[in-house]
């Protein structure tokens, strides 16, 4: 400032030196200095020199005020940018650059991270990691310094305030320069009693202003000396506790998205059409118009038609284009341009590696223009023919190469062709093999008689139609499918299986203790999980309680999948994508009006026709595309189905219920170890126990005299004589098929305990005795070779290995053993960090009841 | 003409003064300096600056501000705002590695393997956040001749704690154009010799901007355009430092790191297998930083690596540019250059 009004002064006291230049321009001064301008009497005047009143203000942000806070700080950030790319910020401004930085910062590297997550919930766990790391930069300050400091002193030492020029900043920011002026003596009176400020101390304002600033400094520093700690592990935290709230709100959106594809079927399949198939085809129609087409040609075509299906569909596709491209359907063939040097090359490799010499090689294989002048001769040359027809080629062929050796042993009459060696050797390589091996026929048989004329053009578009409506159908089904039951992360059904797993180890109370000693060695687990089920089993209350919040969790698949079967509208979905499609391929017009048909694609798709003429469906993709789906539900179903059906057994033999299996007529050392081993099936047995039908160590020579019943105490079999004598060497009894038979009656024929039975009807919970009854029937009637008489009805089940498979289910103790294994992780993980987290909040909020000490003052003399 | 306002002719008596006071009788002087001095921005410089801070920003101001103490200021608690990046930074892997150990074989290696890159993920966005505002400050002090991290020691007058406390002065480590408001253009002057000497340095800057040589005032010229310069580069450092840390983070996630944790060691003793450690280390990274442009599947994972590092590199090179673009004209040219004769003007 001083220098302007000393620059000022110079000028005007300066007279204009007058110039007899005559200007470029002409200058019209439109301000003249103000006259008689005193500079002394200027800077005397104190209103000129005296500051402007200050217009701060503290910062009070009610609720209300959030929404308008956050447009102006939002506009003032952006005026920042603007300003620093100027080059007119101010320091203020440029600090806001900064915490902008950090977010876009932030933001791409969330968006780069989610770019690489394959599931909708990693992704968006990666953006959550963001926010929650921004989140916890502030909220730790505010519930570990802020609040505390307020409630212990009075003091919010995170108050802003506004200054002149509407910059917001920390009112503490600068412990050197604290604008104290904009506290009112009421405010600051107020706060000093609060801080246990005497009232009659001289200076008292200065005093309270001092013990703030003290407070706020200290807090500050403590905010700095905290903060590090606390922010990863308080945004962990936050991301931990978040994930399953995430989980479940973008499972709803998935399954309601999921609905709606199936729900508009045929929006859904325009959006996920693709033009891919038909371009594919009329790219290639350009390139080879009116071409000859070799076996590769039409690989190529069978590929460019089926692009994104199966390579069974291809393999179909090219089996009938074949067929359907040859003019009259039968077997023929050309000479394409290439034949006559595949020829040639393929004869000199045989006999190459028949070991003939390359000097003969070279001298008794014909050359281009000797078949060339043969195949002329013999009317063979642009024609079609048939494998007859190409027995005579081989035969002109072999006597070119019969000539030829003649020729060779002519002129060279030291190391001819030796009759019965290297003739024979020649003559046999080359034509003698099988027509589709020999070197020879081998390439005029990868050249059929079709061409890519006006009527295989015309076929190739039809299809390549069709098949693009398929694939377009197929890909709803496909996606609709995949959201609800693939076997991935994050689909409907993996969220409701995590769901409901999570969910067992809460109803079976596994305290964290017994989750860190089981998650090693599956073996515990099965006996903990006894002991749990038998404790559980013995108790009436307890029972039907566990039972009851098994059942209902089970049940949630209505509301986590949005379905608890396979829904009508996918299977109409799949009606109308491969029933029309089968249709069209069967008869695809050619321009003469002539219909072709694609029987092997057709069959591929729906089955082969019965004798009624409907497709069967058997071994086709139509089937494949509603077993997948059903597959997937039964394997996670039958888990927990049987999950419940090893519960209520515990419970029948707790109660000595239902059992009759096991007390009809048995001596009571065999009932001892049906129970025992049906009660280890139950928890841990895989299908490979029941496909062999039980490796059960027994003792050969029980006690056929004691036909007591069993004892149970507390939910365990009270053994007479099971493992009561160590000394008998047990053994597996193969010829006894009877107590396999018991043991599949008594797991899953005999009625449920009348328990089950009430929790089931309470719950709803449906399947039970559907799994019991396909289970006993399905897997107990497999036969085995060891033990042939091993069946529960009639040996010779007729379902698959893979039903079979998904019938038994997961084993429960496989089930808790691998739920305990995540839990434990998290458990770890958790009580490592939230220890450190509790503490360090403790001990942030301790330490400032000991902060803002300081002796008052003397207290005045009165009087 | 007035002078700016100084405290290089000091005459107060304070211990930092005490060099020149008692150079005579041979008493040692606490404080390497007796004012504002202005410091080499040479390696050296910047970590013994690094290192004084950081131990100060872990003992001295911890120390003042738990006690709450008077002479507690702004830069200190700056300086302490250090301590959550190291600390947060170490925590964040220890949060990423710590529990690790507890898992099963199976998860303790997929978890270990996440963790160690995302450990490494943590030191390279440091490191990139860091090593990113060069690209920056020294293509525009190449062509500017301004260091807009040019350092200097500043020496603060503290208020004695008590009537016993006579060390009354402390050394700060400050940059020249830190504050945007408050350029210290004092301290950008050479020696006060005479004239020349002193706007010697104001006269290479100004002849670096295009605003003419032999100027009589080359630090009135030059200040403004100096300031725009300190507020642009400033802009562009926020920005584009938090891009290049992303993209640091970016390349240690890839895969291929697995295979260098996997073989790596920070046993320094162990010459040998440091050197290889070492060796490995860079290559793995040129192959990261391959895995990262290059991307992997299809869509938005194959391209989202070029686009970030896209964005840094163009949000840099566009923050050279308009470092390097100004609308300050020099105000002394002659007017026959800027002026076009055949329009009419009108001036104040």
């Amino acid at each position: 400032m001083v220098n302007m009004i000393q620059s000022y002064m110079q000028n005007y006291n300066k007279p204009q030196p007058q110039t007899n230049k005559i200007q470029d321009v002409e200058i019209v001064n439109v301000k003249k200095a103000k006259p008689n301008f005193d500079i002394h009497r200027e800077l005397a005047n104190r209103t000129f020199i005296k500051p402007l009143a200050g217009e701060g203000k503290l910062v009070k942000t009610g609720i209300t005020d959030i929404p308008a806070v956050f447009v102006r700080d939002f506009a003032y950030d952006i005026k920042a940018l603007k300003d620093g790319y100027n080059g007119k910020a101010n320091d203020h401004q440029l600090g806001k650059l900064n915490d902008k930085g950090l977010m876009i910062g932030g933001l791409s590297l969330a968006a780069y991270l989610a770019s690489r997550k394959q599931t909708p919930m990693t992704k968006a766990m990666e953006f959550i990691g963001l926010g929650s790391f921004l989140a916890s930069m502030s909220i730790w300050p505010k519930v570990a310094i802020q609040w505390p400091a307020q409630l212990i002193h009075g003091v919010n030492i995170f108050q802003q305030y506004e200054d002149s020029a509407g910059r917001k900043k920390n009112f503490y920011q600068d412990p050197q320069f604290i604008p104290w002026d904009l506290y009112s003596d009421e405010e600051i009176n107020k706060i000093g009693d609060r801080l246990r400020v005497p009232r009659d101390i001289e200076n008292r304002r200065d005093f309270v202003q001092e013990k703030m600033r003290k407070i706020a400094v200290q807090n500050n520093t403590l905010w700095m000396l905290t903060a590090g700690f606390a922010t990863p592990v308080m945004s962990a935290l936050i991301c931990n506790q978040a994930e399953p709230y995430v989980s479940r709100f973008l499972n709803d959106l998935q399954m309601k998205k999921a609905d709606k594809i199936l729900n508009h079927f045929g929006e859904s399949a325009k959006k996920l059409s693709s033009n891919k198939i038909i371009n594919n085809i009329n790219t290639f129609i350009e390139l080879h118009k009116d071409k000859t087409l070799d076996d590769k040609m039409i690989k190529t075509l069978a590929k460019d038609l089926t692009e994104g299906l199966d390579g069974l569909t291809t393999d179909a596709v090219e089996a009938d284009l074949m067929k359907v491209l040859k003019s009259n359907g039968k077997d023929s063939y050309v000479i394409s341009t290439t034949a006559l040097d595949s020829i040639i090359e393929n004869s000199k490799k045989a006999l190459k590696i028949a070991e003939i010499d390359k000097e003969i090689i070279d001298a008794v294989i014909p050359d281009k223009q000797q078949i060339q002048k043969m195949l002329k001769e013999k009317g063979f040359e642009g024609k079609s023919f048939d494998k007859l027809a190409m027995q005579d080629i081989l035969d002109e062929f072999s006597m070119l190469v019969r000539g030829n050796i003649n020729a060779y042993n002519s002129t060279n009459p030291v190391k001819p062709v030796r009759n019965g060696i290297e003739r024979s050797i020649i003559l046999d390589t080359l034509t003698s093999d099988k027509l589709s091996k020999a070197p020879i026929s081998k390439v005029l048989m990868s050249t059929p008689a079709a061409t890519l004329d006006a009527r295989a053009q015309s076929i190739l578009k039809n299809v390549a139609n069709v098949m693009t409506d398929f694939k377009a159908r197929s890909n709803v089904l496909d996606k609709y499918a995949f959201m609800k039951f693939a076997s991935a992360p994050e689909t409907g059904l993996a969220n409701y299986w995590n769901d409901v797993a999570e969910s067992l180890i809460d109803i079976f109370k596994f305290t964290p203790e017994e989750i860190k000693n089981t998650r090693m060695d599956r073996e515990v687990m099965t006996k903990l999980l006894r002991t749990k089920i038998e404790k559980i089993a013995s108790d009436d209350k307890e029972y039907t309680t566990v039972l009851n919040a098994v059942c209902e969790k089970i049940n949630s698949i209505n509301d986590t999948v949005k379905t608890s079967s396979l829904p009508k509208d996918y299977i109409d979905g799949i009606r109308k994508t491969f029933d029309p499609a089968a249709h069209a391929l069967e008869s695809i017009e050619a321009p003469s009006g002539e219909k072709v048909n694609f029987e092997n694609t057709v069959r591929h798709f729906v089955g082969p026709k019965s004798n009624d003429g409907k497709y069967t469906g058997n071994c086709s993709l139509k089937n494949l595309q509603e077993s997948f789906a059903n597959n997937r539900l039964l394997g996670v179903r039958s888990t927990f189905e049987r999950l419940i059906n090893t519960m209520d057994f515990y419970r029948r033999i707790a109660t000595l219920t239902n059992i009759n299996s096991l007390n009809d007529g048995l001596p009571r050392e065999i009932r001892e170890e049906l129970a025992e081993m049906c009660k280890q099936i139950a928890v841990d047995g895989h299908i490979s126990d029941f496909e062999t039908k039980f490796y059960m160590p027994r003792n050969p020579w029980p006690n056929m005299n004691d036909y007591s019943s069993i004892v149970v105490k507390d939910g365990v079999v009270d053994n007479l004589y099971y493992g009561k004598n160590p000394n008998i060497e047990k053994v597996d009894v193969p010829y006894d098929s009877d107590f396999f038979r018991r043991a599949m009656r008594l797991l899953y024929e005999e009625p449920v305990h009348p328990d089950t039975a009430s929790v089931i009807t309470s719950t709803n919970m449906r399947g039970l005795n559907t799994h019991r009854k396909a289970v006993f029937g399905e897997i107990g009637d497999t036969s085995y070779f060891a033990k042939l008489q091993h069946f529960v009805f009639n040996a010779g089940s007729q379902a698959t290995s893979e039903r079979k498979f998904l019938l038994l289910g997961m084993a429960p103790d496989e089930l808790f053993s691998k739920i305990g294994m995540r839990k434990y992780n998290t458990q770890k993980w958790l009580k490592i960090f939230g220890t450190i987290g509790g503490a360090l909040l403790g001990v942030t909020v301790i330490s400032q009841f000991f902060f803002g000490h300081l002796k008052p003052p003397e207290r005045s003399q009165k009087g | 003409m007035i002078l700016p306002i100084t405290n290089r002719n000091s005459v107060l008596k304070f211990s930092s003064n005490k060099r020149e006071e008692n150079s005579d009788n041979g008493e040692e002087n606490k404080l390497p300096y007796t004012h504002d001095t202005v410091l080499k921005n040479n390696f050296s410089n910047r970590m013994r600056i690094g290192i004084d801070k950081l131990t100060n920003a872990m003992t001295v101001y911890p120390a003042k501000g738990l006690k709450g103490s008077k002479n507690a200021n702004f830069y200190e608690f700056l300086t302490m705002g250090n301590v959550p990046y190291l600390v947060g930074s170490a925590m964040l892997m220890a949060v990423f590695n710590t529990a690790n150990k507890y898992y099963m074989p199976f998860d303790k290696k997929a978890a270990s393997s996440l963790g160690k890159r995302l450990a490494l993920g943590v030191v390279f966005y440091g490191l990139a956040k860091n090593i990113s505002k060069n690209f920056i400050t020294q293509p525009v002090k190449w062509m500017t001749g301004v260091d807009t991290e040019q350092p200097y020691a500043k020496v603060q007058y503290e208020l004695p704690e008590s009537i016993n406390d006579t060390d009354i002065t402390s050394i700060e480590y400050h940059k020249v154009s830190e504050s945007a408001d408050f350029i210290r253009y004092d301290l950008m002057y050479g020696k006060e010799d005479n004239a020349k000497t002193r706007n010697e340095p104001y006269d290479k800057i100004a002849k670096k901007l295009g605003l003419g040589q032999n100027l009589n005032d080359s630090d009135q010229e030059a200040k403004p355009r100096i300031r725009e310069i300190v507020i642009k580069s400033a802009t562009a450092k926020n920005i584009i430092s938090y891009l290049w840390a992303a993209t640091g983070v970016g390349l240690a996630v890839q895969q291929c790191w697995d295979k260098f944790f996997n073989v790596a060691t920070l046993k320094f003793w162990q010459g040998e297998k440091f050197a290889k450690s070492a060796l490995t280390f860079v290559k793995t990274l040129g192959k990261s930083a391959a895995d990262f442009y290059k991307g992997e599947g299809t869509g938005m994972s194959k391209y989202a690596g070029k686009a970030l590092l896209g964005a840094a590199v163009l949000s840099t090179v566009a923050g050279v540019v308009n470092v390097m673009t100004s609308d300050i004209k020099p105000s002394k040219l002659d007017s026959a250059d800027i002026i076009e004769k055949s329009r009419k003007y009108v001036v104040n």
